[in-house]
Order: C-alpha cells, then structure tokens, then sequence
C-alpha cells in the first residue's frame, strides 16, 4: 500500500524542480480528474443559456468588431505597423487576451476549487493545467477568428505560424507565475489582489500592442525596452504576422526570466497551498 | 489496539486555529512572506489570539478496524479528519496513512448544479480518485445504489437535498477507497436510505475495510466502532474500547447539563393549589439513587400537594436518553391506575423492576395533569436524571429481556 506522511514540513523537501516535477506527475495521474473538471466548467456554464455554446465564439466576433468599428470611424492613431492597423492590433490583442487569461486563470487556481477544496484532497496545482487549458481553448476560437478577419483584411500570416504553440509558452508561463501569485495572496490579502488585478489591466499600455513601437515618450521608451511582456506578446504576434521575434535578445531573456520566475512561483504555491487552504475556511 | 501494521498512525499532532480572521488573514500573509524567503516560523507555539484545536492527539488504526470519534461541537472532531485526509497540514506532529483514504466530510463535493446526474457522477469520481474506466466499470452499480433512476439524467439543480446525498454517497462509497472517513453525512437523506447506507458501509466493514466515523449518535458509535476517541477541547480525554470511551463521555456530558442544578428552570407549575413537592428516583430500598444496575429495581417517587381537590389526575412520565430519544413514555391513564380526586399530601410510585435500559444516562420528565392530559397543573421537563450501568450487552437502547425458543421442524 502506499504510505502518505503528513508532517508540518513535507512539502519542503522538494525544490523548484522538484514541485515542477511533481506536477508534471499529478498532471498525468489526474488526468481524468483534470479532463472532468475541464469540462465542467468549460460547458456547464452555457447549459442555462438560449445560444448556449454560441456565447464562445460570439465574444471574441465583438470584441473584434470593436477594433474594426473605432478604427473606421478613425479614432486610433497607432503609427506605421507594417500591416492594417486593425490586423495589427487584433493579433496584438488576441495575444494580451491569452496573457491576460493565463493570469486570471492562474489566480483562480485555488478559487476554481472553493466548492471541494476544504472537503477532499487532491493536487491543488493541477487545477492550474485545467485553467491554462481553458485559456488555450478559448485562445484557439479566437485565433481561429482572428485568422478569418486577417483573411477579409487581405493579410496572410507567415507559414512560421507553426511556431506559435512555442513562442507563447513563455508568456504563458510568466502570467501564470503572477496569476500564482495572486491566487495566493488573494487568500490572506484580497485587496492586494484586487489592485494586481486592475494594474495588469492597465499593463496593456506598457506593451506596444495597439499603437507602434516607436513612440516619442522617453519614459515609455524605456519601459517598452525593459519590460519583458513587451518582447513575449510582441514576438507572438509578430511571429503570426511576420513570421520574426521581436527582438531576439529580449526575447530569449525574457524567456529566461518567465521560466525562472514560473518554477519560483509554483514552488512557493506548493509549499504555502495547505497553509492557505486554511485560512479559505 | 495492536501495533501491527497500523493504516493509519498519528503521532502527537497538533493543529492551531486563530480565532479573529482579520489577524487569522495576517498571520496568513506573514506566513507566505516567510515562505518566500524560505523561512517557516515555529508551529509549535501560539501567537497571539490563536488557540489549539488539536493539541498532542495520537493513535493507531489497523486494517478493518472501525474507530468511532465523539465529541462535542468544537472539539476538533472535523479538523482531525481534515488533517488525516491531508487537507490541512498538522503545525506538531506525524500522520501516516497507508493506502486510499476516502473522505465523506461533505457528500457531492464538486457537484455542478447545471450537469446532469450521470455527468457529476463522473466529475465527483474522478474528485475522489477514481479514473475514468473505474468510474465507467461501477458506474450501474453507484446508479442502482442511490436509486435516481430517470433522474440521473436530470440537473442536479433539480434534486431534493436527500437524493444530492444519495449520490454523493453513493459514488464516494464505490470508489472503494482502504480507508473510510465517514463525518456524521450520514444524518441526511430519509431513513431507509440511511438504513441502506449502514448496510453498505456494514458490507465494506465485512470485507476488511477501515473506517473512522465522527458522529453525534453514541448509539451508532456503540453499535459500530469497536474502538473510540472522545476528543475534548483538542485533547484526547479517553480511547480505548468505544463502550466505555462513550459511557466517560456521556458521564461528563451529564456533569456538563447539570440536570439537578436547573430544576427550578425546568420546572412550571400552572396552579399554586396543586404541586409536585418533591421527585425522588429510589432504589429497591427506598433509598435515593442516581447511578443504577441493570435488571435491579428502581422507583420514581413523585411527591404531591394539593391544597384543592384534584379530580381525575392523571400522572404522565417519560425518559429520554443523552440523544434526546424518548425511551420510555407512560402515562397512568393508559396503564390502568385511577382515582377519582386528589387532595393534600400523597405519593406515587413509578417503578421499573427490572430496569432493563441499557447503560447510559438518562433524563427524566413529568406532567401532572386534572383530566386532560394537555393541560398540566405542573410540568417538570428533563429535571431529573439517572445513569445505568452493567448490562450484558450495550447494544440498542435497551434489553427487553426476551425468551428465545427453538423448535426443529418435521
């Protein structure tokens, strides 16, 4: 039979690598229970509505209509992109909405579970991969979209397209990393959260997603230089549109960065998640 | 208890709670902050404004055993079973758990309201550890079980609370886990599916299965632990053999109630000319008693004094045990003892010979009453209060002494 201890310290034997590891094992040993929860709350959420599925492809057609509307009536002034603006700014936001997504998903890791998680045990980090892929699901209807509009716009995205399942992990992995980060203080410290949440909003115009990356502000220069979102949603987007990083080096840092900074966090989460549950009470 | 390869062993575990949430949701926060610079503060001492709901709690359970667990609310009855499913961590203290531990804490947890029966059976599956293919093999079998029928196809948002529990128990039993922790769930649904449910979990106590089950029932614990802890305040006041460890628990229970103490509190009298002056329990001997054998005699002597004449009176008596279940109700009306009226200073006796109720502590109540039985001169509720002791069995209620015949058929 296998022996499980529980000790006040049992999770702190493992390190970054170690927590990683772990959850690359959950992950596959829940799978079913992954799967399950996956669909739960994937599609019982539309069974009470009249369009029902509909709703998921009927959000993002809005929110690209939005952009194609304000840009007609002329409202934006983005600068010289390479490509129709509202081509350029589409992809740029569908690739902000998958960051964005994997934050907010990240930091439901512990409330996406509130109605069993002080009933029945299980690996809380999994949760993580069940909202990840519910990001990636929502991602593929909106690619898809934004692939037909590019269509109508006349824009045909580089064949290095392919690559663009590799080119946004590392985003992936640094908003989830905050979105961990989130989840857990949100537990002991909401307000805290609260304000994460509204400044990652805000984020968006600290990254050159819908205006050009010339931009005659020193300051904002220099912070388009430094952050590492800028490099990691830009090279999304400029991968399906130009088939090039933006911005090799920073990328590759960023990369770096994302990677580190996600083992930090899930190792962290790992060893603070029962001290948390607690206080979920 | 045997040291033998126990399923489970908790060793000295302590657990604390802070009682304020503002300073609960600090200390929380100075937690993580240590955490990320990979300090842990000491567990093993109390910050201001916490308290231990469990403190230097130990014991050992082997394979097939069935360990009952009692308490008074706040005792740390639920907090141990969280601790020992691993989902709160102990701040003292080792928990050893050998093989699948499946928890009834809350039964249906997961349950989506909008999904179907059939689709919650497989969500809640795979919550409590099951796979896919486990759930698809036992699947008729935990639909036979909670009866749905039709409505396994139906929301589960269209389920009365009991047909909820039905299925939560239903799938939480099946995933057959080597360790059952049951947390009084057992106390929903309607009473033959409760009757079904012990039989279910009789069947996988048959089969070697181990259980822990928290429950407010000392009859139920009576009737199936073979061992218990009673937990007081987070500290472990008795274990051992679950009829004695509940006989210790309702004693002080008792102690606790102070039955005697608020007579005057339970007592209403509704006519100053017509009293019960005093309520004795009296041994075969005539002399006061409050701790009796079984099969010995005992006697309820209820003193009156009526400054009026009482026509027709009717005396009623009734005894409930510690869970508040009326054993014994009688009244002098239907038992066949009359008088016309009453008047000044009388007694009369209610005697059990044998007192054949099972060991436990019991509560006593009486009416006295002028004709109508639902209107009573004085009304004495729970005021009194006895224990028995030494029975040859302490299962059920009580022993009605039966005679057992046996005949071979031609």
């Amino acid at each position: 039979m296998r022996e499980v201890v529980y000790t006040p310290h049992s999770k702190h034997s493992s390190g970054m690598l170690g927590s990683f590891i772990t959850l690359c094992k959950n992950t596959r040993k829940s799978h079913d229970f992954i799967w399950q929860l996956f669909k739960r709350d994937l599609f019982a959420n539309y069974k009470k509505s009249a369009l029902g599925y509909a709703w998921m492809i009927l959000s993002p057609i809005i929110g690209v209509l939005s952009w194609v509307i304000m840009n007609s009536a002329g409202i934006l002034k983005p600068g010289e992109v390479g490509v129709p603006y509202p081509a350029y700014v589409l992809t740029g936001t569908l690739m902000w909405g998958l960051l964005m997504g994997s934050y907010s998903g990240a930091a439901g890791t512990l409330t996406a579970g509130t109605d069993m998680i002080q009933q029945v045990k299980y690996p809380h980090e999994v949760l993580l991969i069940k909202q990840l892929a519910q990001q990636l699901v929502a991602f593929g209807i909106n690619l898809l979209i934004n692939l037909l509009v590019l269509g109508l716009l006349g824009v045909i995205p580089s064949w290095k397209i392919i690559f663009l399942p590799l080119v946004i992990i590392p985003m992936m992995l640094l908003s989830s990393a905050l979105g961990l980060w989130a989840a857990m203080i949100g537990v002991v410290a909401p307000d805290i959260t609260n304000a994460m949440n509204i400044g990652f909003g805000f984020i968006i115009y600290l990254v050159p997603v819908i205006y050009a990356k010339e931009v005659q502000n020193h300051y904002l220069a220099f912070i388009l230089h430094w952050n590492p979102l800028t490099y990691l949603v830009c090279s999304a987007r400029d991968v399906m549109l130009f088939g090039r990083l933006y911005g090799a080096t920073g990328y590759f840092a960023s990369t770096t960065l994302a990677l580190f900074a996600f083992l930090f966090s899930l190792r962290c989460f790992t060893l603070l998640e029962n001290r948390l549950i607690e206080k979920m009470a | 208890m045997s040291t033998k390869s126990p399923i489970l062993e908790v060793e000295g575990v302590s657990k604390k709670f802070c009682l304020n949430l503002r300073r609960s949701m600090f200390y929380g926060a100075v937690d993580l902050a240590n955490g990320l610079i990979g300090r842990d503060a000491d567990r093993g001492i109390l910050r201001k404004g916490e308290f231990w709901a469990l403190q230097n709690v130990g014991f050992k359970l082997q394979q097939g055993e069935t360990l009952g667990i009692i308490g008074s609310n706040g005792s740390g009855k639920s907090t141990l079973l969280r601790l020992i499913t691993g989902i709160y961590p102990p701040d003292k203290g080792t928990i050893r758990v050998r093989g699948k531990v499946g928890a009834l804490i809350a039964l249906g947890a997961g349950f989506h309201p909008h999904m179907t029966g059939r689709e919650n059976v497989y969500t809640n599956g795979t919550i409590l550890g099951m796979s896919k293919a486990e759930i698809d093999a036992r699947y008729e079998e935990i639909a036979d079980f909670s009866e749905l029928g039709q409505f396994m196809n139906s929301p589960v948002s269209t389920y009365s609370s009991g047909m909820v529990a039905r299925l939560g128990f239903s799938i939480a039993v099946n995933s057959r886990p080597d360790l059952l922790i049951v947390d009084e769930v057992l106390a929903v649904g309607d009473l033959a599916f409760a009757i079904k449910c012990h039989r279910k979990m009789s069947d996988y106590r048959q089969s070697g299965g181990t259980t822990i089950m928290v429950s407010h029932s000392n009859q139920i614990i009576r009737n199936v632990c073979k061992n218990a802890i009673w937990l007081n305040k987070g500290i472990i006041e008795a274990i051992g053999d679950a009829q004695d460890v509940c006989a210790l628990y309702e004693a002080e229970s008792m102690r606790s109630i102070k039955a005697s103490d608020d007579r005057n509190q339970s007592v209403m009298n509704y006519d100053s000319k017509a009293r019960v002056s005093k309520v004795e329990i009296l041994d075969k001997n005539s002399l006061p008693r409050s701790e009796f054998v079984f099969d010995e005699e005992m006697k309820i002597r209820i003193h009156i004094d009526c400054a009026r004449k009482v026509r027709n009176p009717i005396f009623t008596i009734s005894i409930h045990n510690i869970e508040n279940i009326q054993v014994i109700s009688n009244y002098t009306s239907f038992d066949g003892w009359k008088v016309d009226e009453l008047e000044g200073k009388a007694y009369i006796d209610f005697i059990l010979s044998p007192l054949t109720l099972n060991p436990s502590k019991y509560f006593l109540s009486l009416t006295f009453t002028e004709n109508d039985i639902n209107k009573p001169l004085e009304w004495h509720e729970k005021a009194y209060s006895f224990s028995v002791t030494k029975a040859p069995t302490s299962y059920g209620i009580f022993n009605p002494k039966p005679r057992w015949e046996f005949r071979r058929e031609s």
